[in-house]
């Protein structure tokens, strides 16, 4: 229970460090704690497929995103540049907002005292949820996954093909004679400028 | 330790989800052969292949009738109650496809189409979607093709209405998501049919309820949750426009069903529905009293969507089994009347000008009295005269809103009905006013004459419907 509360209190800092900072070379670097003080809160709840997974994804491939966003944007090293305060105008709404969310949450909880599981917990296919190396396990989640959520799989990835296929759509270039696929005219590219300069003799 | 693998899906399973399936692929085609095709055959390859999945879709799908099914382990069901709901999906996507011809550029269109038919594909899933997993998947890859088509058009209001689209929508599927997330912590299951078991903490499935109910109002456009869709509904392409305004709608009016009807235990309706029938009312009043003030007939006909939802959401108050057969009837009646009135804007949109805006129909009763015609009686339809579809439409859904105990239901239907008229009878008196300076447009002569056949088919159904209100029977014990 120690071990919760000390990466509550990480989870929590690392978050507001992120959304604090005015480089975002900085909040990457709070979202990357952030993010693997998460997987350890998932490996100590018995949910190590999701640990991993949220290293991997998470923490490995979308942090790598940001950073070559960043760093493409060369904006990214300097600091933000700060608009109007609007703090003052958003603070009533978001407080009582925030409230009211967290007046729910504190509500349902109570509902239920913390305590020993309840004696009917639902099964997983491994064994009872709660237990260790069950709910949200590598092998419970493969099960799952090829058995009862087969067609959620398959959706999932025709949802990101159809993704892949908008983006594409929505940004192809607008030139107003496309040729025919193969015949991509050469010239953009020598026009561009070549990035190193060969230094004047 | 070996786990009891059990992986009973067959043939059977993958026969359920066909309907869906092949409108996913004959996508798939629609995008090869645009690849492969001359560019003049293009746009009605396009177009072409498209409606044929579609119809192909529907065939099979009207074959599963008597045979609900109840396919991959409770994940999807085939039965009367989706395949009416896959059914209303394919007409309006077919009649949408009509009014594409001259939608996007001619290297996009390929992918526009495409991309309407992966939404239609997603509309379909959640009209089958048995699971909250499902529910979520559907909505997503519905909403997910119709972001990047919103933002297909030049113009930069199109740009906007993606981006808002796409911020404002990502928001209500949170707190769809987080819904799901709870009802998933209370029931232990995301399968719809375990919501009837005792839930661990009865607070967490109150709030859970609310929740999901909040993110499906928002993709339903009713009335607290409905501030996006008239500025998306104008800045996206008028095709794109049409397709949402039933599509979008469809498809979460059968999560809603489904979940009213099927998935909550009888002790917590009247509870966890209140809301519901709240926000309808709402709507009602909100949408007609919003379209009074609109000189725009994108936003006009958004906000008469708002309050047309209303109506049809009012007519599941008390959850009886005559309300969801008549809300389907009404579902059915607005996707006609709405398309309809489209199907009209497209015929008088030129190049660069969506002819949507209400000088475009200053004075059309003299320059093509068919079409001023057709489009006042669409607009009679969806005030809800006589001898339209939706005069009897709306005069089942207040017959069973008295019947139930919702009375005050009835009582706001009226009053939304009567500001109606006014919004929409501000068009009929554009289009037959002789006013002094009216501008002489020339007369426009339609790229092709596929909006001409759907103008023609909504008219046909709008009438036949009115004449003979045929509402499908018996579909209540195949929501489950």
């Amino acid at each position: 229970m120690s071990l919760f509360y000390l990466l509550a209190v990480i989870l929590i800092a690392s978050a507001i460090f992120t959304i604090t900072q005015k480089s975002p070379v900085y909040s990457v670097v709070g979202l990357l704690v952030n993010f693997l003080a998460l997987a350890a809160l998932y490996f100590t709840l018995n949910a190590e497929f999701l640990g991993v997974i949220q290293i991997v994804i998470y923490s490995g491939a979308i942090l790598m995103l940001f950073v070559f966003v960043i760093a493409l944007l060369s904006s990214g090293v300097g600091p933000f540049r700060a608009g109007p305060n609007r703090l003052p105008r958003i603070a009533a709404p978001a407080l009582l907002t925030t409230l009211v969310a967290f007046g729910f949450l504190i509500f349902g909880i109570a509902q239920r005292p913390f305590g020993p599981l309840p004696p009917h917990r639902p099964t997983s296919f491994l064994g009872n949820v709660g237990d260790p190396n069950v709910f949200g396990s590598v092998g419970d989640f493969g099960v799952a996954l090829f058995t009862v959520q087969l067609l959620p799989f398959e959706v999932t990835a025709f949802i990101l093909m159809v993704a892949v296929i908008g983006v594409v759509l929505i940004a192809g270039d607008a030139v107003p004679q496309p040729t025919l696929g193969r015949h991509r005219p050469q010239k953009r590219a020598a026009e561009r400028e070549p990035i190193l300069k060969a230094p004047a003799p | 330790m070996t786990p009891h693998l059990i992986v009973p899906f067959g043939s059977a399973d993958w026969a359920a989800v066909a309907p869906p399936t092949v409108v996913g692929v004959a996508a798939l085609v629609v995008i090869l052969a645009d690849l492969m095709l001359p560019r003049r055959a293009r746009r009605i390859s396009a177009i072409a292949i498209g409606i044929v999945g579609l119809i192909v879709a529907g065939i099979i799908a009207l074959q599963g009738w008597h045979h609900p099914y109840v396919a991959f382990g409770g994940a999807f069901i085939e039965g009367g109650f989706a395949i009416v709901f896959e059914g209303i999906v394919i007409v309006a996507a077919i009649f949408s496809l009509c009014m594409s011809y001259g939608f996007a550029r001619d290297d996009q269109i390929g992918g526009a189409i495409a991309l309407m038919l992966w939404s239609a594909t997603g509309a379909m899933l959640m009209a089958g979607a048995a699971s909250l997993m499902m529910i979520f998947l559907g909505l997503e890859l519905l909403s997910l093709a119709l972001y990047c088509l919103c933002g297909l058009a030049a113009r930069a209001s199109a740009r906007e209405a993606a981006l808002k689209y796409l911020i404002l929508s990502s928001t209500a599927s949170g707190f769809l998501l987080y819904g799901m997330a709870l009802l998933f912590g209370a029931t232990g299951s995301v399968a719809l049919a375990a919501l009837a078991n005792p839930p661990i903490s009865a607070a967490l499935f109150d709030i859970g309820c609310g929740m999901f109910l909040v993110g499906l109002c928002f993709k339903l456009s009713l009335a607290p949750f409905h501030v996006w869709t008239p500025d998306v509904f104008e800045g996206a392409p008028l095709p794109v426009t049409a397709f949402m305004s039933v599509v979008t709608k469809a498809g979460a009016l059968a999560a809603v069903a489904r979940f009213a009807y099927a998935a909550l235990p009888q002790r917590d309706h009247a509870a966890i529905l209140i809301p519901l029938w709240i926000v309808a009312a709402i709507s009602m009043i909100v949408g007609n009293v919003g379209a009074l003030a609109q000189t725009d007939i994108k936003r006009l006909l958004a906000y008469s969507g708002i309050a047309q939802l209303g109506y049809i959401v009012a007519a599941m108050a008390g959850t009886s089994a005559l309300g969801l057969r008549y809300a389907i009837f009404y579902l059915g009646a607005y996707m006609f009347m709405n398309l309809g009135a489209f199907a009209v804007v497209t015929l008088l949109s030129r190049e660069n000008d969506e002819g949507s805006r209400l000088a475009s129909f200053a004075g059309l009763g003299y320059r093509q009295p068919v079409l001023a015609g057709l489009m006042t009686f669409f607009l009679l339809a969806l005030a809800g005269l006589p001898p339209t579809a939706g005069f009897i439409g709306k005069i089942l859904i207040l017959a069973t809103d008295v019947n139930t105990g919702y009375a005050w239901l009835a009582v706001l239907l009226i009053v939304g009905t009567a500001i109606s008229v006014y919004a929409y009878f501000k068009i009929v008196r554009a289009m037959y006013a002789r006013t002094i300076g009216t501008p002489v447009l020339p007369r426009f002569v339609p790229a092709s004459a596929l909006p001409w056949v759907g103008v023609a088919l909504c008219a046909i159904a709008t009438l036949g419907l009115g004449l003979y209100p045929f509402a499908p029977s018996d579909i209540l014990p195949l929501v489950r």
